[in-house]
């Protein structure tokens, strides 16, 4: 062979090894098809989808009976070249919602709502929308939302496409409750503002939605939501549609004031610098307010939230911070506490060996900071942060389920073959990864044997129950070696210096939560791998959450 | 077989579906390119699929319709170092925390060697190759996509595999050099 023929020979090679999935084309057709229906632009000008006028055109997608009306409704709202909505909430959104106690305040009162949605130059999709005191502007992929009455400006960043997967999620929502039954009615048709308009309405546990479309043009004209509770109904939302108003060139012009607190979020990238820029105050906290202190909970002052937070060290490398919070719309619960933030590494304060009683998963810690001296022993620093909410943990030795996987000795295939075991759920004919059942699978990534069986036992525990099976690995398969951070300074160092593709052994890992995939996961990883479950009782210590006496 | 320019013109004029065919003709060169930076299989199934709808949308802005292939690539390149600034960001907020998270798989180093050649043909050339090696077309075949003269392809090919060969060879040699030294 010359070296020209080498050289074609190895060209085909590389053509075989380009080879995607065999559904590329039709993945990226599915995505066209999106792009290229009516309601793209009404998608992309309807920035805010936050606003119940999203839910409105979301239900109206599955509530209207005929598809034909549907299109003929989105092919009106795809004319239209502004959309105006205007009424009143008693639930005013804000995308940073939990800056101290004002909502709580403002959400006893009704507050007007003015919003508007129009393509601004380059088609870019704009909006402005004000509930009360709350004002939000998006420009493309900028969002920022200035509070007035608390003086904070909130800055995000995100992809306009997301609009358009943020609407898909919601139209998912809605269908997912029709399969659980919740009742439609279709009401009376009947005459407002000289239009004939028809109803529909929708109801969900305490919850009751009316949606009135033009009978002529199939455009939505109001929405209200109620909530029935133990007295008279309560209407939460009162909105009206307008189309082709000329937006006020006071709407156009807005920008939101400098304010006294920023916040950041989404995509942004001072997400990190504002996180770290707090780790830095609170060494400097600990060493004002805590002196001599081991561990101590410091509130948080403002009271301050973030959207990315993690445990890290403080830049004296002195103190470790644990952010006893989870993200700005939640408040770290005790499941949380221990599967983000305690049960990270291995060892003996892995996921497996927890045991919280049920009614404790869900207590909430009040939003603090965690600090302790860098070498804190774990269960110091988590007995103090679980004493501040009236809990502990004690140790009890039991007996516990062991899995000793063992390999029969066969030959691993390579990893591009072997694949979890139910495929990955695919909708409007693509594949949708990252939604799961039992089976698929869910790394998105290739795993080494080491990883399948760490995420087997996580997942089999994953309940907090401490009753899921232990595993063992006897496989005697080849391990990668740690990382070492002191050594690669990238995961892409580490990976080429031990040749990490040697350890890999599957395209992606399954998801085999709870007792009901354990057949499955086993008759997989005897199939795949010739790995076998020896099932044992041995002793173990379970560490167990418990009220404090 | 339809060239390209006549399949946009399709395309624009609404018939969507033809849009197939360009995707089928050129995946596995957008996805070489995207691969070469991202270095990540997985990933570049996503760069390549981001840029062909991302080509999708603004097509009718695209002035020269011959030149789809390689406007196409651009994107992929674009989107791909974006996907890559991205991954590393990521990874860096994870920090300790994330170490047990590694990307998908990367090419083999053979491979990437012969991409990153491959990326550095002119723009005709690395199109041509692609056509005739990772999507298995003929010559005539490429003529009729690309609407050249048979023989300007055959050039074509010709110099590129001339090209390869030759920085191959030196490559070659260059390793040779440093073993025995």
């Amino acid at each position: 062979m010359n070296a020209f023929n080498d050289l074609e020979e190895r060209l085909d090679q590389l053509g075989r090894e380009l080879a995607g999935p065999p559904c590329f084309v039709d993945q990226v057709m599915a995505d066209v098809a999106v792009v290229r229906r009516p309601q793209r632009r009404w998608l992309r000008a309807a920035g805010g989808l936050a606003l119940a006028a999203s839910l409105l055109i979301a239900a109206a997608i599955w509530l209207t009976p005929s598809p034909s009306l549907y299109a003929q409704a989105i092919a009106a709202l795809d004319k239209a070249k502004t959309v105006h909505v205007t009424g009143w909430t008693s639930e005013p959104l804000r995308k940073w919602p939990l800056e101290g106690t004002v909502r709580q305040e403002v959400s006893e009162n009704n507050v007007p709502v003015d919003a508007w949605y129009w393509n601004g130059e380059d088609r870019r999709p704009r909006s402005y929308e004000r509930f009360g005191p709350v004002t939000l502007v998006r420009d493309g992929a900028e969002l920022r939302e200035y509070q007035s009455d608390v003086d904070l400006l909130f800055v995000s960043k995100g992809l306009p496409k997301d609009y358009v997967e943020r609407f898909s999620s919601l139209s998912a929502v809605l269908e997912m409750l029709r399969k659980e039954g919740a009742a439609a009615d279709e009401l009376e048709t009947r005459n407002a503002d000289g239009k004939t308009i028809r109803g529909l309405k929708f109801a969900r546990g305490e919850r009751i939605e009316e949606y009135w479309f033009d009978a002529k043009t199939n455009l939505p004209t109001s929405y209200a939501r109620r909530r029935l509770g133990n007295s008279e109904p309560k209407t939460e939302f009162q909105l009206r549609f307008a189309y082709d108003e000329q937006v006020p060139a006071a709407v156009a012009a807005y920008r939101p004031p400098q304010a006294k607190h920023v916040r950041y979020g989404g995509k942004h990238d001072d997400v990190q610098i504002v996180w770290k820029q707090h780790v830095q105050e609170l060494a400097q906290r600990m060493l004002s307010e805590a002196k001599g202190e081991t561990v101590s909970l410091l509130p948080r002052t403002e009271p301050k939230t973030f959207s990315l937070q993690y445990m890290m060290r403080t830049p004296d490398e002195r103190f470790w911070v644990v952010p006893l919070d989870l993200d700005q719309y939640r408040p770290l619960s005790v499941k949380d506490f221990i599967r983000v933030r305690v049960s990270m590494a291995e060892g003996d304060h892995a996921l497996e060996a927890w045991r919280v009683q049920k009614d404790l998963l869900g207590i909430e810690f009040p939003r603090a900071d965690l600090v302790c001296e860098k070498d804190t022993p774990w269960q110091q620093w988590v007995s103090f942060a679980l004493k501040s909410i009236d809990l502990e943990f004690v140790d009890v030795v039991e007996e516990r389920t062991y899995w000793i996987a063992k390999h029969d000795g066969r030959k691993l295939k390579p990893y591009q073959q072997v694949k979890p075991p139910v495929p990955y759920i695919v909708k409007g004919g693509k594949e949708q990864k990252g939604l799961v059942k039992p089976g698929v699978g869910y790394f998105l990534r290739p795993v080494t044997m080491h990883e399948l069986l760490s995420e087997l036992t996580r997942l089999q525990n994953d309940d907090l129950r401490g009753r899921g099976p232990i595993i063992i690995d006897e496989t005697g398969l080849p391990r990668a070696p740690r990382n070492d951070p002191s050594k690669y300074s990238t995961w892409e160092q580490y990976r080429a210096a031990v040749n990490y593709d040697q350890y890999l052994v599957a395209t992606d890992s399954p998801y085999f939560v709870g007792e009901e995939s354990q057949a499955l996961a086993r008759e997989w990883y005897e199939k795949e791998f010739g790995v076998t479950f020896e099932q044992e009782q041995r002793e173990a210590t379970i560490h167990v959450v418990r009220r404090k006496p | 077989m339809p060239s390209d320019q006549e399949v946009i013109a399709q395309v624009l004029a609404g018939q969507t579906d033809a849009y197939a065919l360009l995707v089928s003709r050129y995946e596995r060169l957008a996805r070489a390119a995207a691969i070469r930076i991202v270095r990540d299989s997985h990933a570049a199934d996503d760069v390549a699929q981001e840029a062909f709808v991302a080509a999708f949308k603004t097509l009718s802005s695209l002035r020269d319709r011959s030149s789809f292939a390689g406007w196409l690539l651009g994107i992929v390149r674009r989107r791909a170092a974006t996907a890559l600034k991205n991954d590393r960001r990521r990874r860096s907020i994870g920090g300790d925390l994330n170490a047990r998270t590694p990307a998908a798989a990367p090419p083999s180093s053979e491979m990437l060697e012969l991409l990153e050649f491959v990326e550095q043909l002119p723009d005709q050339e690395r199109v041509v190759i692609g056509l005739k090696h990772f999507q298995g077309c003929s010559v005539q075949e490429i003529a009729e996509i690309t609407g050249r003269p048979v023989g300007t392809v055959t050039k074509q090919l010709s110099r590129a595999r001339q090209r390869l060969h030759d920085w191959l060879t030196q490559e070659h040699h260059k390793h040779e050099r440093i073993q025995r030294s």
